[in-house]
């Protein structure tokens, strides 16, 4: 590891334009700035620095902290090859480290005052050029500083956690907002905070959209309305997925060259259903718990079904709860074996109610 | 939960921080007031009679008519008291500078980011010297509940801005709360970063009010 490779940053950081870091300032109305989902929820919007790449069936708008994504950790940017080129900074955006560096000042100014060094923009070209180079000018440090060596950098999820998370992994960082080390395992985790297999899989499980479901019954509900059905009688249950029955994601680490370090894929079982009520009912699902999916427009099937044995009352309809789960597994490009994520599950539940009658049978004898 | 402050006396609680000083103009800090809390002087020694000054906090020489109160006391040690003190000196000095009008720029040593641009825009509200700051502002339920390769950490604080007021210069009528309804209650998350010499500075700030639920509801009145 390089230390103090960039020994310049506090009037550099002083001089860099102050922009908005996501974050309203105070309005003319007078509240303080409220950045993210109310309370403190638990989705996040996505991650700052926007340096993971999803693809498969992901929510379109972030990750679901109910599965504890990391908040925050380093990923590789950059090989030594790519640490300086003439013209840096470039204005064309973080297209190597040096240029990155400079970047991610302008980018995101609450990270300035926590990187070392009294020099200037010059210096911070001058040692990044000395990498291209191969050269390390630290005593003791690897030299020479060979193709395969790493830059990384902070990514992070847009909640207080994920800022606080990157910013203490950005004052340990020994060359600014960048960090330079030897190659490393993908996925295994290297030097403090770089992204371990486990860590990807769970943002690639954080972000992963479980389709919406509804409750199909035969004899079918009224327009959105109560089912309605009859004491002794079965009613039909199944379940219409609005989205993949079986939904599945990916979450990719790609080096600035396209060069991919790490993916992680998650896969989901077909998905086992229970239902539950609050009135007094006999319920029938098969023993493997898979109520047949039913196409948009069909019927219930018999497979699953739900018998009340009274009637309800005309204010208060029984209820009945459908709960889909699915088991979650993940693997990575690094670990083919994975695993499985345990808690908390994964469900979507949809409820339907009911208005249950007597059948009324007159004797006509 | 937590408890609105009623006075003063409630200050002498150990280790409450109240920023309440006497004498000194805008831009001008002057001769500490103890005032019951652990605070210490604006020019950093601890003015006779009072605790001795805490490492790292800063103090401002607010006038008796403006009070900015953290009733929960500091961590004992750790990053977590570290990262406090960045908390306490990022309000502190913000509502200082909101109070001088935008003349004490010491702020700019204690917040960035997004925490930066919302103290400028408080300040930018005062600057004119339409209206002056009156009244107390109350920080409590305060934790560092996370900490991030010891050298960042979240600070959650209940906030309760409903008895600070931006009054007219001319008239000294009251124009208003400094936030409005929606705040008078609120929770603040501010994360925190340790700089290279040691002091923690706020580096982002989020806030929800009171009436959000979730932790906020925590801070309800």
């Amino acid at each position: 590891m390089m230390k103090r490779l960039l020994l310049s940053a506090v009037p550099l950081a002083a001089s860099l334009a102050v922009a908005a870091t996501g974050g309203s300032a105070s309005a003319a109305g007078g509240n303080p700035p409220v950045n993210n989902p109310p309370a403190g929820g638990p989705s996040y919007s996505k991650t700052v620095a926007e340096q993971i790449i999803l693809g498969g069936d992901h929510t379109g708008n972030g990750y679901n902290g109910t599965y504890i994504p990391p908040d925050c950790w380093l990923q590789p940017y950059f090989h030594q090859p790519q640490s300086y080129q003439a013209g840096d900074p470039s204005s064309a955006g973080p297209v190597d480290a040096d240029s990155y560096y400079f970047w991610f000042g302008r980018h995101y100014p609450g990270f300035n005052h926590l990187i070392h060094g009294t020099g200037g923009p010059d210096q911070i070209n001058q040692d990044f050029q000395m990498v291209q180079k191969g050269q390390n000018d630290v005593p003791g440090g690897p030299n020479p500083v060979k193709p395969d060596f790493v830059w990384w950098a902070p990514d992070w999820l847009s909640s207080p956690a994920g800022w606080a998370c990157a910013q203490g992994l950005t004052a340990n960082l020994n060359n600014g907002f960048i960090d330079l080390e030897p190659p490393a395992q993908p996925g295994a985790g290297g030097a403090a905070g770089q992204i371990t297999n486990e860590q990807l899989a769970a943002l690639a499980r954080a972000a992963l959209a479980l389709p919406g479901i509804k409750i199909v019954t035969s004899p079918p509900a009224a327009n959105g309305g109560p089912t309605t059905s009859y004491v002794n009688l079965p009613t039909y249950v199944s379940v219409h997925f609005l989205g993949a029955q079986q939904p599945s994601d990916t979450a990719t680490v790609k080096m600035a060259d396209g060069t991919v370090y790490l993916t992680a894929t998650i896969t989901t079982t077909k998905p086992t259903v229970s239902i539950t009520t609050n009135a007094p009912a006999d319920v029938s699902v098969p023993p493997q718990s898979t109520c047949p999916a039913t196409a948009a427009g069909t019927a219930a099937t018999p497979a699953c079904s739900v018998k009340f044995l009274s009637p309800s009352s005309p204010a208060a309809p029984y209820v009945i709860t459908v709960t889909v789960t699915w088991v979650v597994h993940w693997i990575t490009s690094a670990d083919p074996v994975g695993g499985v994520f345990q808690n908390p599950p994964s469900v979507v539940t949809a409820q339907q109610s009911f208005v249950v009658k007597e059948i009324q049978t007159v004797n006509g004898g | 939960m937590g408890k609105r402050l009623l006075g003063a006396a409630l200050a002498v609680a150990v280790g409450v921080t109240v920023s309440a000083c006497a004498g000194a103009g805008p831009g001008n800090p002057g001769t500490f007031v103890p005032a019951g809390g652990s605070g210490q002087a604006a020019n950093g020694q601890a003015a006779p009679g009072t605790a001795a000054p805490v490492p790292g906090l800063r103090n401002f020489a607010f006038p008796p008519s403006i009070k900015i109160v953290f009733q929960t006391p500091l961590p004992a040690g750790g990053p977590q008291r570290s990262a406090m003190i960045g908390y306490e000196n990022y309000i502190d000095s913000m509502w200082y500078a909101v109070y001088t009008h935008g003349a004490n720029t010491a702020y700019e040593r204690y917040l960035s980011g997004n925490a930066l641009k919302f103290a400028q825009g408080e300040i930018s509200e005062f600057a004119s010297g339409d209206y002056a700051l009156r009244g107390t502002i109350t920080y409590y339920n305060m934790d560092v509940p996370q900490v991030f390769f010891k050298a960042g950490a979240v600070v959650t604080s209940c906030v309760d801005a409903s008895g600070l007021y931006r009054v007219s210069a001319r008239t000294g009528k009251t124009a208003g709360t400094v936030f409005s309804g929606g705040f008078s209650h609120y929770q603040e998350q501010a994360s925190a970063g340790k700089q290279p010499g040691g002091l923690w500075m706020i580096g982002h700030t989020a806030n929800y009010p009171a009436t959000s639920g979730g932790s906020a509801g925590e801070c309800a009145a």
